[in-house]
């Protein structure tokens, strides 16, 4: 008897079940991405959000700057309206709490709605306030918070073990769906970020790294980088390469790990010299999700199955 | 049933996405529609990604921008209401998130309008009405010290760099002036005016740091 045809058995692999470990890894990573960078604006959380900051409800009501944020935000744009900064206030505690509790598997799923409805309220409130990387945590929480990631390493896993006497999961298998969708829209990203590198001049002549290094809006560094040009731009080469190679060679078995390791090496680099919010510490945790189960088992001991 | 159900949605949903990202521009049908997806993603917060690091390539480089805020009182007292370190020293860990929204509201908007703003449109472009914002947020804000105030004047110095030689360029600074008069809405009026021959601002030579 004939097994099944290959596009139906592809479809069957994507659709697996898969290990759980690099979406609870997701699960803490982005929840502390979101509590530290909303604790990080807290000095300056009125000016940024409040109705007497900028573009606030005060601004509204005292001239015809209606609009003044972008038109794409629809119902999330509702913090432009609030005429209370103590409400503010109220929801900067309920972001930070919710954020914490997802990243610490409490209530899982509620915690990570609450945090997801916020930001999304918080970024349309004003988007300025935010790097990028802002953006795109709006789908990548979604895809962690419909998967099963609070049944382990978390608070309500040891909380039902205290109360049912339920033994801990032997195998951390959930369903394939959240992880698929995870994985696609990363390389999306990737493509959307690397493709347009192709054509453009400075990416060509190897310009980028030393731009983002000497730029200091990003800088991290106080330092003279211009007698060090030509080796930022072999640095550079790597970014043009391994961005937009990444949707392709990610869903390579092997090849993919390692080219995840090595977006994760650029990443970690970038991060060191240069600074543009959460992006990197979020690409590096998504990126979690093309690593073998096990690698992710023996760098997170507290993630390893029960059984082995 | 559900889940062959699930299994088409998620495929379907994945297949626009990858729609949405794959270069069709310059394709007569695909390219429209791929607008209208990017645009549908965009709305519903699922963006498909972000180009970032593009098209930051001139002959001159931008090394960085600082801010200077004042405000003018009803007594004619100025008062500097923002005045962060720039360019910035030594290791930079954490962001000051309001000086980065100055910033970035500042970058984006088109200087070229806000200098020939006579007579002024009625609507006004958004880029241009978020400047305001800033304007009137120094203007009436209570969350700015000192204030409200009559007029409040936003300085901008842009340092330069050549990417040839490392130069450091001529750093046109960019002034300007909100009304904070009540019930208008604070559009700025903004020139360069002309630094004086010698003076720091014009400085050409090579290994000189911005001040």
């Amino acid at each position: 008897m004939r097994g099944p045809l290959g596009p139906t058995r592809a479809i069957e692999r994507f659709f697996a079940p898969q290990p759980m470990q690099a979406l609870v890894v997701c699960r803490i990573g982005f929840g502390l991405i979101l509590f530290v960078s909303y604790a990080a604006k807290l000095p300056r959380f009125q000016m940024l959000f409040g109705p007497d900051g900028v573009g606030g409800s005060a601004s509204l009501e005292r001239s015809v700057l209606a609009d003044v944020w972008t038109p794409l935000a629809g119902p999330f744009g509702l913090l432009r309206y609030v005429p209370s900064s103590e409400l503010v206030w109220l929801l900067a505690g309920v972001v930070l709490a919710a954020s914490l509790c997802f990243a610490l598997g409490f209530r899982t799923r509620t915690a990570g709605v609450i945090a997801l409805l916020l930001h999304l309220l918080f970024h349309a409130r004003n988007e300025y306030a935010f790097y990028g990387w802002a953006v795109m945590m709006k789908p990548y929480m979604l895809y962690v918070i419909l998967a099963p990631v609070g049944r382990y390493a978390s608070i309500d896993a040891w909380l039902r073990r205290r109360r049912d006497g339920t033994p801990a999961p032997r195998q951390w298998i959930g369903p394939a769906v959240p992880l698929r969708l995870l994985q696609v829209h990363l390389c999306t990203m990737y493509a959307v970020a690397g493709w347009a590198r192709l054509t453009d001049p400075g990416w060509l002549g190897g310009e980028m790294l030393f731009v983002a290094l000497t730029d200091r809006r990003f800088a991290r560094l106080d330092f003279d980088w211009y007698p060090y040009k030509t080796w930022l731009t072999a640095a550079s080469y790597w970014a043009f390469v391994a961005e937009p190679l990444a949707p392709f060679l990610l869903w390579i078995k092997w090849v993919g790990a390692f080219w995840a390791l090595g977006l994760m090496s650029l990443h970690l680099g970038l991060e060191l010299f240069a600074n543009v919010g959460w992006w990197q510490y979020m690409m590096m945790t998504g990126l979690v999700a093309f690593l073998p189960p096990d690698w992710v088992a023996a760098a997170f001991p507290s993630l390893r199955r029960p059984s082995s | 049933m559900s889940n062959r159900l699930l299994r088409a949605a998620t495929l379907a949903y994945l297949a626009l996405l990858i729609l949405a990202i794959w270069p069709f521009e310059s394709t007569p049908v695909l390219g429209p529609l791929q607008g209208v997806l990017w645009r549908s993603f965009e709305r519903a917060g699922l963006y498909p990604g972000q180009a970032i690091f593009k098209n930051s390539i001139h002959d001159a480089k931008l090394a960085s921008h600082c801010h200077v805020v004042e405000g003018e009182g009803s007594d004619g007292t100025t008062r500097i209401l923002w005045q962060p370190e720039c360019p910035p020293v030594g290791f930079q860990l954490g962001t000051d998130y309001g000086d980065v929204v100055l910033q970035r509201i500042t970058r984006s908007a088109p200087v070229a309008d806000l200098m020939r703003m006579v007579p002024r449109r009625a609507r006004q472009p958004i880029s241009v009405r978020r400047f305001a914002a800033i304007g009137d947020f120094f203007c009436h804000s209570p969350l700015v010290e000192g204030g409200p105030f009559e007029r409040v004047t936003l300085r901008q110095r842009r340092n330069l760099r050549s990417y040839a030689s490392g130069a450091w360029l001529v750093r046109p600074e960019l002034v300007c002036r909100f009304d904070c008069a009540p019930g208008r809405v604070p559009l700025p009026r903004c020139d360069f005016p002309e630094l004086p021959e010698g003076s720091p601002g014009r400085s050409r030579s090579p290994g000189e740091p911005p001040g």
